[in-house]
């Protein structure tokens, strides 16, 4: 016992002594992965450019010369040439398309769909990745996309494989949390109401709320069943349009299981009962928003964003200071074990290197050097490969370039109009999303789309949130960086609301909840022929029994006609998929 | 014969010819190439591998058009509606042409003109959006309904209704417009014909009947016959913005069938199959339109 503490001791000191020894070069054991290519070479690719960000690009050209471009030259030896810049990602994606057709793909293929990776790997025009992730990225980046791999079920590549090999390095994100409901509670304490837990206690508050606001809309719903929708599922653990595995092991489509048909039954009783927008189905998730922006709801599903953002009670507080938002829990039907969606995605959009290209490895290299950079704050990183970073630890602290921000504020300046050279490239490397001081540094590369996409790690955002949480609890603002606290949540309102969704979520069990869709791979062939009317007869079906317009024994015809139009061929794919993986 | 006549005389007017060529080049490149992109309603296309890599598969994606439950339903979708918007949208412009004619106060008139003609200007996007709000059971139309003690009618919600909206909407949008051909025909009838009518004793409506109305029968036979080329079009953005699930039985039309099909899911071949369908309807009925056209009114583009 001894002996093993005098060991971890000794081990100890030993790290400690090689921990200052941090420099910008690699050393010769990590060199492969980290090579500069001598003479330079060229990899060419397409480039996404904001039109928001137009003025941030005067210049600094995206396809040219700009901060980033010259540091990966620097590092790398890759000189970044652009095919194309296009204001939006389907633009992008249809360059692609175009640059495809004329044989005269770039030698990297930046934000593709999982489709299109599929179709160019099918086509053989992409270079299968799974030797050169193996030979050319560090431990370090190994570690990242494991982490990935991990939080994703082992479904990571799973969209960007093709006969077993991978073509693809996915863009992997999403939310700090899945949505939740939000309520208005300074409405609920004027009804004398709580926060409901369970869907008997929410239609107390919706028939309360309804009797005093009988043109409010008491639960907040839009036409493309995306929000509102799901909150009346979850207490069934009812999983609509996403295929999820059922008691044999088997991957079945949620939307034909009987639970749907408990939360469809549920939200007819609510719609008859006038706790819905009587127009919910015209609306658009915009237009669903104003109710709440024009405080006349009380209840809506959304995010932590969606203070300021699509729901926006934000304007709502603005004309009347009394407007207050807080989370509540995911519903149930008995106080049983809550449920949530997904809210991690994987394979949307994908970065994959041309079957052409000659220097595949560069891609990697700079994935090195980029994950490097961008990673510098967190510490348990340094912690397991101490020896191999090549950046010193950083932690959390006001913007590098705080005083100069201060200063253009002082002068009445906001946000874009802080002049571009203070908001510059003022560190080395690209940074991390996680940190404020970085984010100037992050830009160019969040906006272009530059190089493969691995900056941030499974459930960072979370942390971010849990860290200013604590600041906000503990008014201890020392651990966050100085520039978010004013740049959008200056409102106590929204601070209130969006933290409470971390506590919601983590109360219910944080991951355990979610249930995740268990099918990512590219559509089917059956698919593409038949999803366009399923997905129509599935929308247009559970509208109408939501306004009454057909019975809800109508949920057994629309399962009977998926089984019988396609959806028996999509299942057996679908689960021909799964069993590949 | 007289067609011997139109000889080319590229003497007298090769310059003229010569003139033409741009005009000629334009319309090739960007009319007449971009139909070679048809051929990929034959294939089971893949952007990957171009026009004459994908893979031929004949006339499946049309047949999986009309074996698709909804393939004939969106036909028949799309011909109600449009076929409604030219019979009531043009009744209306017609009537609305033969009211302003009457009007002899000029200021009132050309304001009235104005303003109808307005709303032709305004998109869909913007004009979709205010009639939602204006439309909804507690809009000001359903609103002014509950005056008479009518209840909530469901104009967007409502399968039945939901084609008479779109048919009214529009052509609260385009009469105005539409009128104006009227009213250039109304402004070329002799005026010595109303006063000889006048002196034998015609009213008002008499004067309507046997001189304005039988005026104008050339110029609706024409419009009529023309807009035969037009029975497979509904009116695209309008649908768009204004349908919803609930009106899917009665509101899809072909070519927000194959929005959905080739801008949400991709399915380029399929929906180039569903809309060349259509082009190739419509192409038919536009020559049957004109040689109907030429043959009974004597009037001809070509």
């Amino acid at each position: 016992m001894k002996r093993k503490l005098v060991l971890t001791l000794a081990l100890l000191l030993v790290m400690a002594m090689a921990l200052p020894a941090y420099a910008s070069n690699p050393k010769e054991t990590d060199e492969i992965y980290y090579k500069k290519f001598d003479p330079p070479i060229t990899i060419s690719s397409g480039f996404r450019q904001l039109d928001s960000t137009a003025d941030w690009w005067e210049g600094n050209p995206p396809d040219g010369d700009n901060p980033y471009t010259r540091w990966v030259l620097d590092k790398t030896g890759v000189q970044y040439k652009g095919m194309f810049v296009t204001s939006n990602d389907a633009d992008l994606q249809q360059q692609y398309n175009l640059a495809l057709a004329a044989n005269d793909l770039p030698d990297l293929v930046t934000k593709a769909t999982k489709d299109m990776i599929n179709q160019m790997a099918a086509s053989g025009v992409l270079m299968p990745l799974d030797d050169l992730i193996e030979e050319w990225c560090s431990p370090l980046t190994k570690y990242i996309i494991n982490e990935w791999v991990d939080a994703t079920g082992g479904l990571f590549f799973a969209p960007v494989t093709y006969e077993g090999k991978i073509y693809g390095l996915p863009e992997s994100g999403g939310g700090a949390m899945p949505d939740y409901p939000q309520y208005r509670v300074d409405i609920l304490s004027g009804l004398g109401k709580e926060i409901p837990t369970t869907v008997d206690e929410l239609e107390d508050v919706l028939s309360a709320y309804h009797e005093a606001f009988p043109n409010g809309v008491g639960l907040v719903m839009d036409q493309g069943l995306y929000s509102g929708f799901r909150l009346l599922m979850d207490p069934y653990d009812a999983h609509p349009r996403i295929w999820i595995e059922g008691d044999d092991g088997k991957l079945v489509y949620g939307s034909t299981l009987p639970e749907v048909k408990e939360g469809l039954a549920a939200l007819r009783r609510f719609y008859e009962k006038g706790y819905l927008d009587p127009e919910f189905y015209t609306k658009s998730m915009e237009k669903a928003g104003e109710s709440v922006s024009g405080n006349n709801a009380l209840l809506y599903e959304g995010n932590w964003y969606s203070t300021y953002y699509q729901f926006n009670p934000r304007a709502a507080w603005e004309v009347d200071n009394s407007v207050k938002v807080m989370g509540g829990p995911y519903l149930t039907v008995d106080g049983g074990k809550q449920h949530a969606r997904e809210y991690m995605s994987t394979g949307n959009t994908n970065w994959a290197i041309s079957a052409k290209c000659e220097h595949p490895e560069a891609m990697f290299i700079i994935l090195n050097w980029q994950i490097q950079s961008s990673f510098r704050d967190q510490a348990d990183l340094y912690e397991l490969f101490g020896d191999q970073m090549l950046y010193e630890y950083e932690v959390e602290k006001p913007a590098i370039n705080s005083d100069e921000i201060e200063a253009a504020k002082a002068e009445g300046k906001t946000g874009d109009d802080i002049p571009k050279a203070i908001r510059g490239y003022l560190a080395e490397g690209p940074g991390n999303t996680d940190m404020q001081s970085f984010s100037e540094r992050f830009m160019p590369i969040m906006r272009t789309q530059y190089g493969f996409y691995l900056h941030s790690r499974p459930n960072q955002e979370t942390r971010r949130f849990e860290r200013f949480k604590h600041a906000y609890e503990t008014d201890d603002w020392s651990g966050v960086p100085a520039t978010w606290k004013d740049q959008y949540w200056g409102i106590t309102m929204l601070w209130e609301a969006m933290f409470s969704g971390i506590d919601v979520f983590r109360e219910a069990g944080g991951n355990d909840i979610v249930t995740f869709n268990k099918f990512v791979g590219a559509p089917t062939e059956s698919m593409t022929t038949y999803k366009g009317y399923l997905d129509k007869l599935e929308q247009e079906t559970f509208t109408k029994i939501i306004v009454g317009e057909l019975p809800l024994d109508a949920f057994e015809d629309f399962v009977n006609q998926f089984y019988a139009f396609g959806g028996t061929e999509m299942t057996e794919e679908v689960n021909a998929w799964y069993d590949s993986l | 014969m007289e067609i011997r006549k139109t000889r080319w005389n590229l003497k007298k007017n090769g310059i003229l010819y010569v003139m033409l060529i741009p005009a000629f080049a334009l319309l090739a490149i960007f009319s007449y190439y971009p139909l070679y992109g048809l051929v990929i309603a034959f294939q089971n296309f893949m952007p990957g591998k171009g026009f004459w890599g994908s893979q031929w598969v004949g006339l499946r994606n049309f047949r999986m058009f009309f074996m698709m439950p909804d393939g004939l339903q969106v036909v028949r979708n799309t011909f109600v509606i449009a076929v409604s918007k030219i019979i009531f949208g043009n009744l209306t412009s017609i009537v609305f042409a033969l009211l302003l004619n009457e009007v002899r106060v000029l200021r009132y008139k050309r304001m009235v003109q104005t303003l109808v003609y307005l709303p032709h200007f305004l998109s869909w996007v913007v004009v979709g959006g205010v009639f939602i709000d204006l439309l909804g059971s507690r809009g000001i139309v359903n609103l002014i309904l509950s005056l008479f003690g009518a209840k909530p009618v469901a104009f967007l919600g409502n399968a039945s209704i939901f084609p008479v909206t779109i048919v009214v909407t529009d052509i609260w949008k385009g009469f105005g417009w539409g009128a104006i051909i009227y009213l250039a025909a109304l402004s070329n009838v002799d005026v010595q014909l109303y006063e000889a009518a006048i002196i034998d004793g015609a009213n008002k409506w008499q004067q309507v009947f046997y001189i304005t109305i039988p005026a104008l029968l050339p110029t609706i036979a024409v419009v009529y016959t023309l807009a035969l080329g037009n029975v497979l079009n509904a009116g695209f953005e309008q649908v768009l913005m204004l349908y919803n699930p609930v009106v899917y039985s009665t509101g899809d039309i072909i070519d927000t069938y194959t929005y959905r099909a080739g801008l949400e899911q991709f399915r380029y071949s399929y929906s180039a199959a569903v809309g060349m369908f259509k082009s190739v309807v419509a192409g038919a009925l536009i020559i049957l339109s004109y040689r109907l056209v030429y043959r009974y009114s004597d009037y001809r583009i070509f």
